[in-house]
């Protein structure tokens, strides 16, 4: 298969964990704005919502961060 | 805005379960295969239960009480249900929303009073059941939890013909199938906020006290106790 | 094609990959009928309805939340333990991490499905994605479980790029497969720099996503009000159950897998000793959480509470309740705290009863209460189902063939860290030692890297 080829699908890959986690955000702020509506405990759902996004985000950082420097430094010896 | 609530007296009781029946007529409550029934399946939403036996064999005095949603004001079945298929409407009634619901029967593990049932499959009625559904009332797929819901169907109804009568809803409008059904008058059924009202003055007498009570469940389903 | 041996140190961990035997096939076929018998099961369930099972009223939860509770149970062998292990710089982990992070990975996918089976209407589950209520825990469940099976997915994942490299670099097999999951990576000091960053992140990160999963699942007893689940000792005692199968089911998959693929060499003897002595550790504090609770519950005596309790100890389920002590208290303590008895063998017996007492507490947690409810109504028996059963077989074979799937690809044990052990942490390790001893570290250091050049 050739470099660039490769390179694609691993960028799609990765991206598949931002989409995880951009769903898991709008996710949960749907869920927040309907409790909001329905008028169910809203600082218990916000605590949750909060905690679960960061935790997706750092997940989908950590792995970019992976990626990126992994192929920056390919080539140094 | 009304709060809806029940008082039943187990003084005048006589347990003869007119209003089982007629709550099952009501809501097109499936009726389960014997298999099924055996196997503790059989769907009701008012159940007689046997609160205990008082005497010895054979003079035994079975205390019944007549049990159905106790419509809590506080209820904890609500509380844990992950898609709002239950819900508390204005009116102090616990509804429930059939095509919302995703059968995971959080609502009845959590209830104290064990009073939802779920449709674990559906069978073939009998036909002449079928002849006599309600059409007030859906009738409900395989899958999903249901419950007493004080008849909310007929308040809707004594809704609308008030308001084509150009009146107000009065007390005795409204009355689910099961106090219109007791031959003896054992349940009142009314306004809880209204302090004239029938129930609302029951509900304060003195032998008037709430089942498990104590869970802070508020129930509006309220008992006279039986006194000799 | 056949296998190359390339003569590296390490041939024997990459040996399974290249080279599958007959019984291997053997198994694959027997598993997945097993597991098509299941499907079978589940979609009889699909179409009938949840009277396929033995679920009726009071109990409306059974078997597929017992085995939900539990499976997510053994899932926390993996992560947790592996991140405890990294974070203590405790050395012999080497051989076991990757092992225990495969187990995390299937077995939380294959939890994570049985409530989506226990759902009575599962073509409305997007209904908790389109109006899901944020307050009942069964959503904050959904979220823990999936932010765990991310997290831990990437923590088996990034560790893993310098052995795909190893293998896209002996060529052969699935050359595509490990370029494209290599990254590219070649080994250079600051590729291994970033490598360790991100591994240390995830290592701290981790630990409270695992701990919050289990809590949270006891959560879902705990929040309600029924007698024997409404406890708050229960987010503690589930974590510490949750490990304890965990490390059981760890050291059977360990002790299989170095029968089949001859991995001992690497998984010595000294590596179950030390994870005895964890199982031993960790048996206790379970007894102890078991015996706080029940003894509370005893002395409060109150009523509803105690007929669950009389359920559990004298009522229908007193063999399983006896069953469970004997097995996850009373033989994990004789067996691992006697020199004699602990020996590999001694282990993987303990380990088993483990996993089967660990089974039974979900079930002694979760049928009791559901059969005694607070009203009289007549208490029925539970008996589960052949779907129920089915579905039970098929998930526990899914998991062995997901193993045994993962085995074919990737190597089972961390072959840099294994390397990385043997060629500098032998000095590391006598380094951080002298600096625990009493004299000046400096000292210390520039003597061991005297020595070292030597
Ligand atoms: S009795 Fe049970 S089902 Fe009815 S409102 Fe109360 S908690 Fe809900
Ligand atoms: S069974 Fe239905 S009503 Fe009950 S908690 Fe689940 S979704 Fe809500």
């Amino acid at each position: 298969m050739k470099e660039k080829t490769v390179y694609y699908i691993q960028l799609l890959t990765l991206s598949f964990n931002w989409i995880l986690a951009i769903s898991v955000t709008t996710w949960f702020v749907n869920l927040v704005v309907i409790s909001n509506q329905v008028k169910d405990q809203q600082t218990a759902s916000l605590y949750i919502s909060v905690f679960a996004i960061t935790v997706f985000w750092i997940l989908a950082g950590v792995l970019s961060y992976v990626f990126f420097s992994l192929h920056k430094h390919a080539h140094e010896a | 805005m009304p709060k809806y609530g029940m008082v039943i007296d187990l003084n005048k009781c006589t347990s003869c379960q007119a209003c089982v029946t007629a709550c099952k007529v009501e809501n097109n409550v499936q009726i389960v295969s014997e298999d099924d029934a055996q196997h503790g399946r059989a769907m009701f939403w008012m159940k007689m239960l046997t609160m205990e036996f008082d005497g010895d064999y054979p003079n035994i005095k079975p205390k019944t009480l007549p049990r159905n949603c106790m419509q809590c004001d506080e209820p904890s079945c609500i509380k844990v249900c992950p898609v709002r298929a239950t819900y508390i409407r204005e009116d102090g009634i616990v509804a429930q929303i059939y095509p919302q619901c995703i059968g995971c029967r959080y609502c009845m593990a959590n209830c104290p009073y064990t009073v939802k049932v779920f449709n674990w499959d559906r069978q073939a009625q009998p036909k002449e059941v079928e002849k006599t559904y309600n059409p007030d009332v859906s009738v409900r797929p395989k899958g999903i939890v249901e419950k007493c819901t004080f008849c909310v169907h007929r308040l809707q109804d004594a809704s609308e013909k008030a308001k084509a009568e150009h009146r107000e809803l009065e007390p005795g409008d409204y009355v689910p199938a099961c106090v219109e059904a007791c031959p003896v008058d054992a349940i009142t059924f009314g306004d809880l906020d209204d302090k004239k009202s029938d129930v609302s003055v029951a509900s304060r007498d003195y032998r008037a006290f709430g089942l498990l009570e104590e869970l802070g469940t508020v129930p509006k389903v309220r008992y006279l106790n039986a006194i000799e | 094609m056949s296998y190359v041996d390339l003569h590296d140190e390490d041939e024997t961990l990459f040996r399974p990959i290249y080279e599958t035997s007959k019984s291997f096939y053997i198994a694959v076929v027997v598993l997945t009928g097993v597991f098509l018998f299941g499907l079978g099961c589940y979609i009889h369930q699909l179409l009938y309805g949840l009277g396929a099972t033995g679920m009726d009223e009071p109990v409306s939860w059974a078997f597929y939340i017992v085995d939900f509770v539990f499976f997510i149970g053994i899932s926390h062998a993996g992560t947790l333990i592996s991140a405890i292990l990294r974070l203590s710089k405790a050395e012999w982990r080497r051989p076991i991490t990757r092992m225990a992070e495969v187990i995390t990975g299937i077995v939380l996918a294959i939890g994570g499905l049985h409530p989506v089976i226990d759902l009575g209407r599962p073509d409305r589950i997007l209904h908790l994605f389109e109006r899901g209520r944020l307050q009942s825990p069964l959503l904050w469940d959904l979220t823990s479980v999936t932010a765990y099976f991310t997290a831990s997915t990437i923590y088996l994942y990034i560790p893993m790029i310098p052995d795909i490299a190893l293998l896209r670099d002996r060529g052969g097999k699935l050359q595509n497969l490990y370029k494209i999951l290599a990254w590219g990576y070649k080994g250079t000091p600051k590729q291994k720099h970033a490598l360790e960053k991100a591994i240390n992140i995830l290592m701290v990160m981790v630990i409270p996503i695992a701990i919050s999963v289990h809590t949270i699942i006891a959560w879902i007893f705990g929040m309600t009000l029924q007698p024997g689940w409404h406890s708050t000792i229960f987010g503690p005692y589930f974590v510490v159950g949750a490990i304890y199968s965990g490390i059981a089911a760890l050291v059977i998959v360990m002790i299989a897998f170095r029968k089949l693929y001859h991995f001992e060499d690497y998984l010595k003897e000294i590596h179950f000793q030390y994870l005895g002595t964890l199982l031993l550790v960790v048996s206790l504090l379970w007894t102890y959480f078991t015996f706080a609770e029940y003894l509370t519950t005893f002395y409060g005596h109150e009523p509803a509470e105690m007929r669950v309790f009389d359920y559990k100890f004298i009522g229908a389920y007193w063999p399983y309740f006896w069953l469970m002590v004997l097995v996850n208290f009373v033989m994990p303590v004789i067996i691992l705290s006697n020199k004699k008895t602990k020996t590999i063998k001694g282990i993987l017996v303990a380990s088993i009863g483990v996993v089967i007492g660990m089974w039974l507490e979900r079930l002694i947690i979760i049928i009791p209460t559901l059969a005694n409810p607070r009203l009289p109504y007549p208490t029925g028996m539970y008996t589960p189902s052949i779907t129920e059963l089915g579905i039970a077989a098929a998930a526990t074979s899914a998991f062995i063939l997901g193993f045994m799937g993962f085995s074919k690809i990737f190597p089972l044990i961390s072959i840099w860290e294994t390397k990385e052990g043997r060629e500098s942490s032998v000095h590391e390790v006598s380094m951080r030692l002298r600096e625990y001893l009493p004299g000046h570290p400096e000292e210390a250091k520039v003597e061991a890297s005297v020595k070292a050049e030597l």
